[in-house]
């Protein structure tokens, strides 16, 4: 299976004498789940903002559908078809929940191309497959529940439907149950032909529904490979990569 | 976090005693000038940068070791000059009790302003000390009937000779370097710098925030009055030019030039700032232009100032030392 | 007598809410306050009356130009001066602050140096709009002057409320003022965004120094006052509020004319004070914060 995004050897961190990622190189599968799991301070947050422009990589480089966007800057890159579903705060809370769905892909226009009647139909699309979006989408975003928030995301990035999707925590302070949604909602933007990053502390759930999946240690790889092999014996590899006791 | 990493290695001793050691040798070493036959105009020179490097100290307490950013260091020095000046000629008050009635006036309206704008996170300090700073000018020049405006109001002199002024001063920067340095040394001023560096931080771990920075508000503030009323009694003449903002401007040059949060720093960005604007005056009035250039350059490429950049250089030097075996002597320590 | 400087004030009010809404804008996008807004106004106000006394530029001309003039300074600020915080800083506010206050704050008093140099310290006093009788206004004498220089400020207000509520281009400045990255991360070129709106707001606020040249005649400081109002609008308002720059213009207009004629006309630049306290004491968010208190 190719790749479309590959990370090579790369090494990056905020400050210049301290590294946090220590030549990383990983592949994200097209159309399929790769997962990114590791301990806190590991450096998965810091693959996101790498990937995204937000950090400068000092050495290695980064191809996206065989592109090095190594040095792209986070506006351009979304023109390229990616999208970030950062850990917390993707949505502009004074904007409405429809204004949230719809200013994206509208400032995008420009570079997509897409007709209005083609944005109407997508946001339309959303509305219908999240219907708490619907009923809520005159509010500003502000007044919406945390589990609310997280599926307006994930309604923003299907409205996108982008190349390649990086979702940072996606779980992380939601409900079991709600948590639950949302990986189901990772798991259909996959089938709709989206690739995906997917970073999460639930290493069990990340196991579930990505096909590849990469450990990370102090920032390089220590582990890989298909989720498959992983789900015999999870406990005693996970033991093994993190050296603790899960 | 990638900025709090950096802020580890600024200037490691801040409140170092070397620090402290060179500014008093810097005072020591002008004491016996007018002996020696300094002129008279330069006396006057010298006794401006010390009350400047008094301002500038006090501003650095606040923008440069507790992050706060008043525009009104000559503003308060204003109200303090004006409450000595008021007191002597409406209720004939001396001014060894106006001077420190000018200090404590500024001290409780620098509470007010804290108390009320310090709670807030944001930009609300500057805003409102810079607002402060020009209304207090305004209701000065306004109130003709009172304060004489413009012209200004006379207040006497506490010395018959210029050089008795110039020890006053001397005594009155080396005792507040000290202060400060002890200051810095106590509970608070750690607690002052840890809030600079981090308030969210401090407060998590159990510090006072909004009380020590109203604290050192107020106190700056009293100091800032207190300079003002000292300065007044040098000049005789009270009269709203002491609060104007090119003064606030100068004061922020020479903090910035010398090195913010370093002790020495406002002494010597003081003494070098007033001293070429004698020269720069000369010329035609350039100070205005040059001062504000300069310090828009040391913001952008030198934050750390003068001395802060001298100790680091120092400190490297002596770690180098250190590590290639030589005997590193320990003076950079902080206490 | 009580409507007539109802209205005064409310004239008065708009130029304020002008200058104060490009303020706020700034801090919206860009989390610092301008110490040098002042500036942009006086530079407005100098390009206006000496491109029309010195160069005889007509007045049609001279005045897009005076915005022109804050448009280009606000670019060139941006682009020179600003950019470096969010560069350099990344997250760290307090580094942030510290840089945008003592930057503007020094560009400020050079802006005012740089501008006795060359005009000396003297005030010049701007060309009419229009000339003709005075009318009466709901019982207040107007200028035409007054009337024509009113509908330009109000055009240009509600003209740049209507952008930014409604146009693409304006919500991508809130969106950049409500969460800095997700904007990146929808394609919105944040660094551009910050330069035009520090050159809207300059653009703006030279508008209100040349509008107003013929009423306050500009000197090298002239700025100081009208921006000293327009930190108070913003407290007032809500820091990065547009709305409430306007409100709040209109607010403290209204406030220093009825102060004027009740407590004391040389005093009425000061109100804004007594106003700013009031703020502060009762309503720290102002009227229209969006901003959290703590963040």
């Amino acid at each position: 299976m190719s790749a479309i995004l590959q990370i090579e050897n790369v090494t990056a961190g905020y400050s210049a004498d301290i590294d946090i990622l220590r030549g990383l190189s990983l592949n994200v599968r097209k159309s399929s789940v790769t997962g990114l799991v590791g301990l806190n301070g590991a450096g998965k947050s810091t693959v996101m903002k790498s990937i995204f422009g937000f950090l400068r990589p000092r050495v290695g480089r980064i191809l996206f559908d065989e592109q090095d966007i190594t040095h792209g800057r986070p506006h351009e890159l979304a023109s390229k078809g990616l999208w970030l579903i950062p850990q917390d705060g993707g949505l502009f809370d004074y904007m409405s929940v429809e204004t949230n769905l719809r200013l994206p892909i509208e400032t995008r226009r420009a570079v997509n191309g897409l007709s209005r009647a083609e944005i109407d139909r997508r946001v339309a699309d959303v509305m219908e497959q999240f219907p708490i979006l619907q009923e809520k989408r005159r509010q500003l975003a502000t007044r919406l529940s945390g589990g609310q928030r997280k599926l307006l995301e994930f309604g923003i990035a299907h409205v996108q439907r982008p190349t390649l999707c990086l979702i940072d925590e996606p779980s992380i302070g939601l409900a079991p149950k709600v948590a639950e949604e949302v990986f189901a909602h990772i798991s259909t933007l996959a089938k709709t032909g989206t690739s995906v990053l997917l970073v999460d502390h639930n290493i069990r759930k990340v196991i579930e529904v990505a096909s590849y999946v990469y450990v990370l240690t102090l920032g390089t790889v220590s582990a890989e490979g298909e989720s498959s092999v992983f789900q015999t014996d999870l406990h005693g590899q996970v033991k093994e990569w993190l050296g603790i006791n899960y | 976090m990638a900025s709090r990493v950096s802020s580890l290695r600024r200037p490691a001793a801040p409140t170092s005693r070397t620090q402290l050691l060179v500014a008093l040798a810097i005072l020591a070493a002008l004491a016996p000038l007018p002996s020696l036959g300094l002129e008279i105009y330069w006396q006057g020179v010298v006794i401006t940068s010390l009350y400047y490097a008094l301002l500038a100290s006090n501003w650095n307490l606040l923008a440069g070791y507790t992050g706060l950013f008043s525009l009104a260091p000559a503003g308060f020095a204003m109200l303090g000059a004006y409450v000595t000046a008021l007191l002597w000629t409406y209720a004939g008050v001396e001014p060894w009790l106006g001077i420190p009635a000018g200090a404590i006036v500024c001290a409780i309206v620098g509470l007010v302003i804290g108390v009320l704008t310090l709670r807030l996170s944001g930009p609300y300090l500057a805003l409102t000390t810079l607002a402060l700073a020009e209304i207090l000018r305004v209701i000065v020049l306004n109130s003709f009937d009172i304060t004489r405006g413009e012209i200004g109001l006379q207040v006497p002199a506490l010395f018959a000779h210029q050089s008795s002024y110039y020890y006053m001063f001397l005594v009155a920067v080396g005792g507040f370097l000290i202060g400060l340095h002890w200051l810095l040394g106590q509970p608070c001023g750690l607690y002052l710098r840890a809030i600079r560096n981090d308030e969210t931080g401090a407060r998590a771990r159990g510090v006072r925030t909004v009380f020590w920075k109203v604290f050192a508000f107020s106190v700056s503030s009293g100091l800032s009055g207190l300079a003002g009323a000292l300065f007044a009694h040098y000049v005789i003449i009270v009269s709203p030019s002491i609060g104007h903002l090119l003064v606030t401007g100068l004061v922020m040059s020479m903090v910035v030039l010398g090195g913010m949060g370093t002790l020495l720093g406002p002494l010597v960005g003081a003494l070098l700032v007033n001293v070429s604007s004698e020269y720069l005056r000369a010329a035609g009035d350039y100070q205005h232009i040059v001062f504000p250039i300069v310090v828009i350059l040391f913001a952008r490429f030198c934050r750390e100032g003068l001395v802060g950049r001298a100790a680091m250089i120092f400190n490297a030097r002596v770690g180098t030392q250190a590590r290639s075996g030589a005997k590193a002597t320990e003076v950079l320590a902080s206490p | 007598m009580l409507s007539s400087m109802l209205v005064s004030g409310l004239i008065t009010g708009t130029f304020y809410a002008l200058m104060a809404l490009g303020l706020t804008m700034i801090f919206g996008v860009l989390r610092i306050v301008n110490f040098a807004h002042g500036e942009f106004y006086m530079i407005g106000g100098f390009a206006y009356v000496l491109l029309y006394h010195n160069l005889g530029v007509p007045i049609a001309v001279a005045l897009p130009a005076a915005v022109l003039a804050g448009g280009t300074l606000g670019w060139i600020v941006e682009k020179l001066l600003i950019r470096p915080i969010y560069a350099e800083f990344g997250g760290r506010q307090q580094g942030r602050d510290e840089y945008a206050i003592i930057v503007t704050f020094a560009l400020s008093i050079l802006l005012i140096a740089a501008m006795t140099k060359i005009v000396g310290p003297w005030s010049l006093q701007g060309p009419r709009l229009i000339d003709g009788p005075p009318l009466l206004l709901a019982g207040v004498r107007v200028s035409p002057h007054q009337i024509a220089a009113l509908g330009i400020a109000l055009a240009f207000l509600f003209g740049t409320l209507y952008l930014l509520n409604y146009s693409l281009w304006g919500r991508q400045i809130r969106a950049v003022a409500q969460n800095r990255s997700a904007a990146a991360v929808m394609g919105v070129d944040v660094g551009k965004v910050s330069t035009i709106v520090f050159a809207t707001a300059g653009g703006l606020a030279a508008l209100a120094g040349a509008l107003l040249s013929n009423m306050i005649s500009p000197s090298p400081d002239v700025g100081a006052f009208p921006a000293i109002k327009s930190y108070v609008i913003i407290v007032l308002g809500g820091l990065g509020s547009p709305l409430g720059a306007l409100i709040g213009g209109l607010l403290l207009g209204v406030i220093e004319s009825l102060g004027a004629i009740y407590i004391s006309f040389s005093y009425r630049d000061t109100y804004g004070l007594a106003l700013l306290v009031l703020v502060l004491l009762l309503r720290p968010n102002g009227l229209f914060g969006e901003t959290r208190r703590e963040v």
